[in-house]
């Protein structure tokens, strides 16, 4: 018996099949997707949400010339703002974080702009990171 | 009001969106349209009963040469479709592929919105810190869960070790009220100029970002689609949907994107310039395919899509045939949602020819393409079964089959996939493809009945 007609009946009976196969499980779906119909719920105008994030590491950047203070996003803060004047009274402790900080995020800053930057608390520092587990009050 | 020694927690307020669904006259509407067609149909059948006896064609001869022109031209869009998307996957996968990366890497939000994914979200996270990337956040957005998601999310929250430094990772609580607007409140939330989203249940690569960030150096540029991959591997069923990802979704794209029009982003990986996706309205909860609607507002507002092969985006495939009929079935419906949405811009090619051209194939894809595919089949087989023209299927489907297979060839070869998804290609185009197109015909005349449907969730196996 030569091939080709084998081939063909072949694939005639897997296309039968696939058709019914495909035709069937659709109608399966749609009994089932029909037995659990829930009701859309109704929604409120305003809803409220929780928002958890992470205390900021108390290392502050301070910029004295226009009391404008950088969030986190200081990448963004940079494109914005030229600082001309800072306080620079930091703790040999506190130079040492935040040289490895500035290595190890490997910001580049613009030349002419600068950032400095100020401890409030040395004894907080170990708050940046936060390996452990939460702790609820 | 602060609530822990590492992390404050707050109370914050947003708008719950709106239903815009009207039942009102609906059923009536659905009526008419079956009434419309029904008429539309019967007049036609007449006028063609009316004038064929003024033709020297006879009925049996009128099926004939129709079914040859309807097959002829089927094949003809074919050809064109694959090799037209080879053609410009081809130049658009050498311009990228091994351009190196730049120097730009402003700061990126991730975006997590995760709903009942306590099995899997640690492996979605950790995979986020190891980003190759030195200037990002993550923002869980948990959306009303009701299982321990949020205890699992919780442990994550504070500044984690990334590969190049601390990563902050903050985490949302907020009722449920679907993906899209868990996906809003972390973008609203988020201050970076460039956002990620992503799904709770996808993996991304450390290449992942770095490789995606780069486009954003054209400012043109509103978005980026990345490459999403199959993860779950090694079943006959989600290896055959890991060859459809690669041969039929990413090829596309990366042809569409030869022009920046790509016009999915997909759920899994995006990144958005945030005043593309602020100028196009951020996700709209209107449409079961919220990405797709979202990435032809932010086209319609004239900024350019590209697709970028290497920021890779694992994620889980269904495994039972039931879980890939109702994904299929909610992203057929969810498109020719968004066609509708924009239908303006279909009519009318003034209005933006690139949109019009990118709606156009949508449409076709969507539309015309299953219905068509279903129809040759169904010639075929009534060929060999009453007329005995049993062979005719054979040379049909071997040489789809050996496009496919050429397909899978370079599909493989280009994202360096594994070599033993080219032997799926038959078992594609013989089983895959027509119970895909099947499914998608029954959603499309489901979609124009308006007949209601649900969001549903695919079972992970974590």
């Amino acid at each position: 018996m030569e091939l080709i007609p084998i081939l063909s009946t072949i694939i005639l009976v897997a296309t039968i099949s696939t058709f019914i196969l495909a035709v069937g499980a659709y109608i399966l779906f749609k009994i089932r997707e029909g037995k659990v119909q829930p009701q859309p719920p109704t929604k409120p105008a305003n809803l409220n949400a929780e928002y958890i994030v992470p205390k900021e590491p108390k290392i502050k950047k301070f910029f004295l010339d226009d009391g404008v203070q950088p969030n986190h996003k200081n990448t963004m803060f940079k494109e914005r703002y030229n600082p001309v004047a800072v306080k620079e009274n930091i703790s040999e402790q506190d130079q040492d974080v935040i040289q490895e900080m500035q290595t190890e995020q490997k910001i580049e800053l613009p030349k002419q702009k600068f950032l400095v930057v100020q401890t409030l608390n040395a004894s907080d520092k170990t708050d940046e990171s936060n390996a452990g587990e939460i702790k609820w009050r | 009001m602060c609530v822990n020694e590492k992390n404050d927690k707050f109370l914050i307020s947003f708008s719950g969106e709106k239903q815009t669904e009207s039942v009102n006259g609906k059923e009536r509407k659905i009526l008419r349209r079956i009434l419309l067609s029904g008429i539309a149909s019967i007049v036609l059948l007449l006028i063609i009963i009316y004038t064929l006896p003024k033709t020297v064609l006879t009925t049996s001869s009128l099926i004939e040469y129709a079914t040859i022109v309807a097959l002829v031209i089927f094949l003809f869009i074919l050809l064109i479709r694959y090799f037209g998307i080879l053609i410009f996957s081809y130049f658009y996968m050498n311009e990228y592929t091994f351009k190196p990366t730049n120097g730009f890497k402003p700061f990126v939000s991730i975006i997590i919105p995760v709903f009942n994914e306590a099995k899997i979200i640690d492996r979605s996270i950790n995979s986020l810190l190891k980003l190759d990337y030195p200037n990002y956040e993550i923002i869980i957005v948990n959306d009303g869960s009701t299982d321990n998601t949020k205890k699992v999310a919780e442990t994550f929250v504070g500044y984690r070790n990334g590969i190049h430094n601390k990563v902050k990772v903050s985490l949302i609580n907020k009722p449920n009220g679907g993906k899209s607007s868990a996906l809003n409140l972390g973008i609203n939330i988020s201050d970076a100029e460039f956002v990620l989203c992503m799904d709770g249940d996808s993996m991304l690569t450390p290449q992942s970002l770095k490789m995606a960030v780069r486009h954003f150096v054209n400012p043109e540029i509103g978005a980026v689609a990345g490459n999403v991959k199959v993860l779950n591997r090694g079943k006959f069923f989600t290896d055959l949907q890991a060859l459809e990802y690669l041969e039929g979704l990413n090829m596309a794209r990366s042809a569409q994107s030869s022009i920046k029009l790509v016009n999915i982003i997909p759920g899994p990986i995006g990144l958005f310039r945030k005043k593309a996706i602020e100028s196009a309205g951020l996700y709209s909860s209107d449409t079961f395919a919220e990405d797709a609607d979202l990435t032809l507002r932010i086209l319609s507002k004239g900024w350019k899509i590209n697709y970028e092969p290497n920021s890779i985006s694992f994620t889980e495939a269904p495994i039972k045939l039931q879980q890939l009929l109702k994904q299929r079935y909610r992203w057929t419906r969810g498109i020719l949602q968004s066609i509708r949405k924009h239908k303006k811009l279909i009519i009318n090619p003034t209005i933006k020819f690139s949109d019009t051209f990118i709606l156009w194939s949508m449409f076709y894809e969507a539309l015309i393409w299953p219905p068509m595919n279903l129809a040759a089949h169904l010639f075929f087989i009534v060929a060999a079964l009453f007329f005995g023209f049993t062979t005719l299927i054979f040379y049909w489907w071997a040489g789809l089959a050996l496009l496919d297979i050429v397909a899978a060839l370079y599909c493989v070869a280009a994202e360096k996939e594994e070599f033993r998804l080219i032997g799926y290609a038959i078992f594609y185009r013989m089983i895959f493809i027509l119970i895909i197109d099947i499914c998608k015909t029954m959603s499309t005349v489901e979609e124009f009945l308006g007949i209601k449907m649900i969001w549903g969730k695919l079972e992970r196996s974590g």
